[in-house]
């Protein structure tokens, strides 16, 4: 088991170095490839999650790491202000766990997904992979400047794979969500270089996450809570934790920057919608919760207003939105606008119930949506069209997929014993049990799964009730029913939604005590 | 002192300009050589002998500190730098050229680097003034080393903003020295420029320098100069001059002459501001590629400016890294762009037609995303740098113009990944028929990897920089 985290974390981008050298008509070779890798990732995340130690307890959050691997990258020495030492360092516990296991796991589904394509075949599962390492990088990286690399690294992958291999407005869909993405992660930059400038380990400045959380400030510098220094009128520290919220908040994406979300998800190819809305959003969670919340939860306290109102203002608007669109893809996509503001509500309640909830249900809607996704890709891939108003009475011609459909549709509105509705649930009493912010939240936040329902119930009135009917004759021939390889994607997805719904202790077993410590690390600040 | 003692001063001080004087005794030689023989590769290897000499020397320079008469003062950051500098001079035999005009080409090439290898040292205002003016001359005329018209008319300009230029400056030193009385740079302190008036002599000096810096107002003449020159031209002007300008202003800085919230700081990094947002704006809107990345330079003149006004040693050592990265990029850049330039693509949409070239795409797509500063690339840690510098400096000097300025570079970072991924977007993204004619050679392939593999070797192992640079110090001191 030693080092099995390099290996998940680097596997896939050995595999993508290999492929530069095969030639690029041989393209069966390089999805075969891809499958493997991710395989052994997974299966490696599984040995992982079987070792991990439940009930690991620690006084500090150095102490709530398991498999750690700390080793020197970067050693400068820069003479008087000491060195720059950036640390290989990696590390998961409660938090990273979950979400390490989806990462495989979803990706595995994208290789699946990808399956047919043929065109430049090389490239994509090159860029694929890299994309792959750099997402699971993200979720286990205890050095922010290892983080941080992750998280851009997503970028430029992500831009071509929209960018070449999406649809009619692929350039401008792929342009936007890169700047959109980049303006967000140059915030964190600088907190980064801040939090970097003001956090020590021994007496050399560190890029440690974890000192970071365990608040080894330098005393005097410009984020330690007790320095007196203010900018613009605000503490450095306010500012700081405003602008994380704007960085993770794009990639989450929170209500008034999540524009780029619906244009890139629509352009995207099906698997990359499927990797972007399962682990790319999620990223932006983790990033929150780990780095704002973590490192900030003394402003965590102050701002719990701030932050539950962007989180009901996303979850209400976006429900909106997905309500009044006629595109099944952009639908899906304001949907996941709509979800993540529970991932927010859940956060800003500050309570250890509203902390997993939010946790639950970002792994939850990690699976949920890969699957609505997949969903619309199906009808997209026979016709070659998605509007809503071309199809009607789709559950007589296709029975097996009206039932994927409905499973999902119905986990994506919140019906007990399917995932969705735990998560939400955990939020929802988090919410009203929070003592940070009044009632109405919690009361905005549950009319947001009313408005969740009438799209998704009005989507399946619309498409799958009522007489068959298509709106072009040539697409006729192709309405056939899911492949073997649809169903192969569908089903472990439909399994672990009904399973996490059904006894949900087998995801939050594993986040419980580092929540429980989170909660009362958080907990101190409390006037 | 008598007359002997003093020559004999001066002949021991000589060995600190060795370095200088090869290069102009190269250049002369170079000339010579090429009146009797006009062959490419003996050219070639006649420029590359003189520069191998040239970096040798300069490694061996032991003098240091104030030479002949007080009008040089030597520091390790000069001969550094000078390194840096005499490799780019080697690096540019990459570039294609052919037999015509090569033997002047090496001869201004061989001037300007002296030039600015003695605007590094120079410590009296009359070199300062004479180095710059070698630096401009020699690249007046490479401006127009294309003979095309453009070129000429690309020259003129610069030719008449150099003039009204170095006048002001020559005016600013006049001021200086009736004010202060001296001309040495090693005499000035914090009491040299009490008054309003030797002041306004200082920014009128500035401005000399700022022009080889390419810092507004003083840019108008980089997108015109540098799409009309010949690309090795352009990549050695975009990158020597500008940091020889950059080393010079902070010889100035170094000697604490003015208090952290003096005004010539906020009039300075006010333009230092207003170059990086006209640079990435003024890009925004361009449809040649040459001239786009033209703009994305003067941008970057903007983000290395910093460095040269805090004295830190983070500063230091940040600059030396920036100065590297800047130098490799460009080099790559121009290298690219001229290129493509062969194959009769000039224009951004153009580079639709080179969809089959994937290979030199993606080196240059890496390129380009190291220029806007995105990792895994080197391009990204010298803006990290940067703004680690910048933050530094505000923390330090609780100077709000700092923070000001780190808030503008990172703005304009986001700003400037959309014109540097216009190119790939062409040729990844575009609509146009693949016309499958334009065909690179493999060897332009091999060199553009190797710039692309030299970017992420600096990502991943910065500490190499770092490195050469206390190498370079070790034997100097």
């Amino acid at each position: 088991m030693q080092n099995i985290l390099t290996y998940i974390f680097l596997f896939p981008l050995l595999i993508a170095m290999v492929m530069l050298f095969i030639p690029s008509e041989r393209w069966r070779v390089f999805r075969r490839l891809s499958f493997a890798a991710i395989s052994i990732q997974l299966i490696l995340s599984v040995l992982l999650a079987f070792s991990f130690d439940k009930e690991l307890n620690a006084e500090n959050w150095a102490g709530m790491f398991q498999f750690v691997e700390q080793v020197n990258w970067i050693n400068l020495d820069l003479g008087s202000v000491g060195s720059i030492q950036i640390q290989y360092f990696l590390g998961v516990d409660g938090i990273s766990m979950p979400l390490l296991m989806l990462s495989s796991f979803v990706l595995l589904i994208g290789v699946i997904s990808s399956w047919n394509i043929q065109e430049k075949a090389k490239g994509y599962f090159i860029l694929y992979l890299i994309l792959s390492s750099s997402i699971v990088g993200c979720f286990i990286a205890l050095d922010f400047f290892l983080f941080y690399l992750c998280f851009e690294f997503m970028l430029l992958p992500m831009f071509f794979l929209i960018g070449i291999w999406g649809g009619a407005r692929r350039s401008y869909a792929s342009i936007k969500f890169f700047l959109y993405t980049l303006l967000g992660s140059l915030f964190i930059l600088v907190v980064m270089i801040g939090l970097y400038l003001s956090v020590v380990d021994g007496d050399v400045n560190t890029f440690s996450l974890v000192k970071m959380m365990d608040g080894a400030y330098e005393s005097g510098s410009i984020l330690d809570p007790s320095s007196p220094e203010l900018i613009f009128g605000y503490s450095a520290r306010v500012l700081a934790f405003i602008f994380l919220i704007i960085g993770f908040g794009i990639k989450l994406p929170a209500v008034p920057v999540h524009t780029w979300l619906p244009d890139a998800h629509v352009e995207a190819p099906t698997p990359i919608s499927v990797v972007l809305a399962g682990l790319l959003l999620k990223v932006g969670a983790y990033g929150l919760l780990r780095i704002a919340y973590g490192i900030f939860p003394d402003i965590a306290i102050d701002y719990a207003g701030f932050v539950a109102v962007v989180g009901v203002l996303s979850i209400i608007y976006g429900g909106m939105n997905a309500l009044a669109q006629r595109d099944l893809k952009r639908m899906v996509a304001y949907s996941s606008v709509s979800h993540m503001g529970f991932v927010l509500v859940g956060l800003a309640s500050l309570t250890s119930i509203g902390f997993s909830g939010s946790l639950f249900h970002m792994v939850s809607h990690g699976l949920i949506s890969p699957a609505l996704f997949l969903i619309a890709g199906v009808i997209y891939d026979r016709t070659g069209n998605r509007q809503m108003e071309n199809f009607s009475g789709l559950a007589s011609k296709m029975p097996v997929y009206t039932f994927f459909m409905a499973i999902f549709f119905f986990a994506g509105l919140g019906l007990p014993g399917l995932s969705g509705f735990v998560g939400e649930l955990m939020v929802l009493m988090g919410a009203f049990g929070s003592s940070q912010f009044s009632l109405w939240i919690g009361i905005l936040a549950t009319s947001g799964i009313a408005i969740s329902a009438a799209y998704f119930l009005w989507t399946i009135q619309r498409m799958f009730y009522g007489k068959y009917f298509v709106r072009e004759s040539t697409w006729e021939p192709n309405m056939l029913d899911l492949t073997a390889r649809e169903k192969l994607m569908l089903i472990p997805l439909t399994v672990l939604v009904i399973v996490l719904g059904v006894y949900p202790r087998l995801m939050l077993d594993y986040s419980n005590e580092t929540i429980e410590f989170f909660i009362q690390q958080i907990s101190r600040f409390y006037p | 002192m008598n007359l002997n003692d003093q020559l004999n001063g001066i002949l021991n001080d000589l060995q600190g300009v060795w370095t200088e004087s090869i290069l102009i005794v190269g250049a002369i030689f170079i000339l010579i050589v090429g009146l009797l023989d006009s062959n490419k590769w003996l050219l070639k290897s006649c420029f590359l002998g003189v520069l191998l000499l040239a970096a040798y020397y300069n490694s061996l320079n032991e003098s240091t500190g104030l030479l002949i008469e007080n009008s040089l003062h030597i520091k390790p950051s000069a001969l550094q730098f000078g390194s840096l500098f005499i490799w780019v001079g080697i690096l540019l035999l990459s570039y294609q050229r052919s037999a015509k005009h090569l033997v002047e080409f090496c001869f201004f090439i061989l001037a300007l680097l002296a030039g600015c290898l003695f605007m590094m040292k120079a410590n009296s205002l009359l070199i300062v003034y004479l180095s710059i003016e070698l630096a401009s001359f020699a690249s007046y005329i490479l401006t127009n080393f294309s003979f095309k018209k453009s070129g000429f008319e690309a020259g003129i300009k610069y030719l008449l903003f150099g003039a009204i230029s170095s006048a002001f400056m020559l005016f600013g030193i006049g001021i200086i020295y009736g004010t202060t009385g001296t001309f040495f740079i090693s005499d000035w302190g914090i009491a040299t420029f009490q008054d309003l008036f030797s002041q306004v002599g200082f920014v009128f000096l500035l401005l000399g320098i700022f022009f080889k810096i390419s810092l507004v107002p003083s840019h108008i003449w980089v997108p015109a100069t540098y799409q009309a020159a010949p690309a090795d031209a352009t990549a050695f002007m975009s990158i020597v001059p500008k940091l020889a300008g950059l080393v010079l202003l902070k010889n100035l800085f170094d000697a604490n002459l003015f208090v952290a919230d003096h005004w010539i700081y906020a009039l300075i990094l006010m333009l230092g501001m207003l170059t990086i947002l006209f640079g990435t704006l003024g890009a925004l809107r361009q449809q040649n590629a040459r001239r786009m990345i033209s703009f994305g330079a003067i941008a970057h003149s903007g983000f290395l400016l910093p460095f040269a006004l805090l004295a830190t040693d983070l500063s230091a050592s940040s600059f030396w890294y920036y100065a590297v990265a800047y130098s490799i990029m460009n080099l790559a850049v121009f290298y690219l762009l001229d290129v493509y330039e062969k194959n009769d693509i000039h224009n951004v949409p153009d580079y639709a037609k080179t969809k089959h070239a994937t290979w030199l795409g993606a080196a240059f797509t890496l390129i380009l995303i190291s220029l806007v500063g995105i990792p895994p690339l080197a391009g990204f840690t010298a803006k990290f740098f940067l703004f680690t510098t910048l933050w530094e400096g505000y923390q330090g000097l609780a100077n709000g113009h700092l923070l000001w300025y780190l808030i503008i570079a990172v703005l304009a970072t986001v700003a400037s990944l959309f014109f540097y991924l216009q190119i790939p977007r062409q040729i990844f993204l575009g609509q146009s028929q693949d016309t499958q004619s334009i065909k690179f050679k493999f060897s332009t392939k091999i060199l553009a990897t190797l710039f692309c593999i030299v970017l992420l070797l600096l990502f991943f192992a910065p500490q190499l920089v770092m490195e050469a640079k206390q190498l370079l110090n070790n034997v100097h001191e």
